[in-house]
């Protein structure tokens, strides 16, 4: 099992799913198939990956972090459009595949599939066609569509890919699976064919 | 004879779809069914409310009228708050400005996030959210959990756990936006959600869960002991969208609601009241498992 050093540094936040998964423990993964050691190595991959983009948002927001509350919705809205700003600015060059490159893709494509099967995969995929699906254009470093709502995430879909630093979320848009910094409200990097239609 | 079967489909199509008893006329004169027990803790709900249009408004100004028989301190909003652009103006059109007179009173918000919400409401002051997605806050004997049902993780289902497990509070609510039971249409329950959380309600003894997304009015048979409440119509509203099933303990879809709820000892009394200012549930929910069935007042 993992230490608490580990747990609290960034790695911690996928080694324990893939060791976890990969012990056949009861986890959240109960019911996956163990995650190979070929798939555990490409997902340290993407925690790697992920932990570089924190590397770059750290440097973009610090300074500027929304500490307390504020009664100022332009405030928000302002450390909101900033820190996109800066973000963006520091991934001037990203591009769709650079976190989930192929490889990665596929891994998820393959825990998604897994987390569809059975009961809970039924249930699984009746919550996401009652989460007011949408459609829209994705490109990295776009913003999400305010105006658009943004489809829940089963908890069975979570249960199965990797955790997230609590800045970012996993979402899913038509068939695709997005990457998403809440704060920034920002499309950080997304996949096609995560959700098979039924 | 096919001009009159023309002119009764008509009829009955307008008689269907109008809105609620009471749409256009004046305001019923306020009736408070809650007993207004001493010391009690009092607040009102309000969902999916956020769209800035005439029905908010006027639920708001019944929430008003209604203060001032049952001076609630608090209101908790059950997601969707803010409808589409959540600029500065959009803010003050969709909450500010229709809540202004309960916000000058000092009645407190405390928001859950809806999937229109921009998570960044956590940190708008009025929501009262302490800059969290999920948080608790404790009013006299009731202690208040508030979820983030948009995306329920590992470590947000390991916190709701720990929260619930180090709770000594005797009456313990939880809400949030997506319902774990709904017989909307539109919507309908999010199951997986319901067989990720409910067993902790259950363990932990729960005994009132409210939600919204579904733009009608229900109050459910309890389940497993805990009475759910969908409250996803102060703004929004889905008429005759409800397929009432043996489980819907009381509907209602042809107008935009409220609820308040008052807690005292061992009893929650709650009212449902709509923009027109009709009661159109009432009751009783009692703290102990064995005898948790809601009993309706009306």
């Amino acid at each position: 099992m993992p230490s608490m050093s580990i747990r609290n540094g960034f790695l911690g936040y996928l080694l324990p799913a893939v060791v976890l998964a990969s012990a056949g423990s009861a986890s959240a993964f109960q019911g996956s198939p163990p995650v190979a050691n070929a798939d555990a190595k490409i997902l340290a991959d993407f925690n790697s990956r992920v932990g570089e983009y924190m590397k770059v948002r750290k440097k973009a927001g610090e300074s500027r972090k929304l500490k307390k509350p504020v009664d100022s919705q332009a405030s928000i809205n302002r450390h909101q459009q900033i820190l996109a700003h800066e973000i963006r600015e520091e991934r001037e060059k990203a591009r769709q595949g650079d976190i989930f490159t192929p490889e990665i893709a596929d891994v998820f494509r393959r825990l998604i599939a897994q987390a569809s099967q059975g009961s809970k995969g039924v249930q699984m995929k009746q919550s996401l066609k009652h989460a007011e699906p949408v459609n829209l254009v994705l490109k990295v470093n776009r913003a999400y569509p305010e105006e658009l709502p943004l489809q829940s995430s089963p908890p069975t879909l979570l249960a199965n890919l990797p955790a997230l630093p609590k800045e970012l979320d996993f979402r899913v848009v038509g068939s695709n699976l997005i990457l998403r910094d809440r704060e920034a409200n920002l499309i950080i990097d997304f996949f096609d064919q995560a959700i098979k239609k039924p | 004879m096919r001009r009159i079967i023309v002119i009764v489909w008509i009829s009955v199509f307008v008689v269907l779809h109008s809105q609620a008893p009471g749409a256009g006329a004046a305001p019923a004169a306020p009736n408070l069914t809650l007993p207004l027990i001493q010391n009690s803790v009092r607040f009102a709900v309000i969902g999916d409310m956020g769209t800035g249009k005439k029905p908010q408004y006027e639920v708001a100004e019944q929430m008003v009228e209604y203060r001032k028989l049952f001076p609630y301190d608090f209101v908790i909003t059950l997601g969707d708050n803010i409808y589409g652009s959540q600029s500065a103006a959009e803010m003050k059109t969709k909450f500010e400005d229709p809540y202004q007179a309960l916000l000058s009173a000092g009645v407190l918000f405390y928001a859950s996030i809806g999937n229109h919400d921009n998570g960044n409401q956590r940190l708008y002051k009025p929501f009262n959210m302490g800059g969290k997605r999920y948080y608790t806050f404790k009013k006299g004997k009731v202690e208040f959990f508030v979820l983030d049902s948009n995306y329920m993780d590992r470590t947000q289902t390991q916190w709701l756990e720990e929260q619930l497990s180090g709770s000594t509070a005797p009456w313990k609510i939880c809400y949030f936006h997506h319902p774990l039971y709904s017989h909307g249409r539109f919507h309908g329950p999010d199951t997986d959600l319901r067989t990720t959380i409910e067993p902790l309600f259950q363990k932990y003894k729960v005994q009132v869960v409210f939600s919204g997304h579904e733009h009608v009015y229900e109050r459910l048979v309890p389940q497993h002991g805990i009475t759910y409440f969908v409250l996803g119509n102060s703004g929004e509203l889905r008429p005759h969208n409800l397929s009432p099933s043996p489980d819907t303990a009381k509907g209602f879809d042809t107008d935009q609601t409220f609820g308040m709820v008052e807690v005292a000892d061992d009893e929650l009394y709650f009212q449902i009241v709509s923009r027109h200012g009709v009661t159109v549930d009432s009751g009783t929910v009692n703290r102990q498992p064995k005898a948790a069935a809601a009993s309706a007042g009306l």
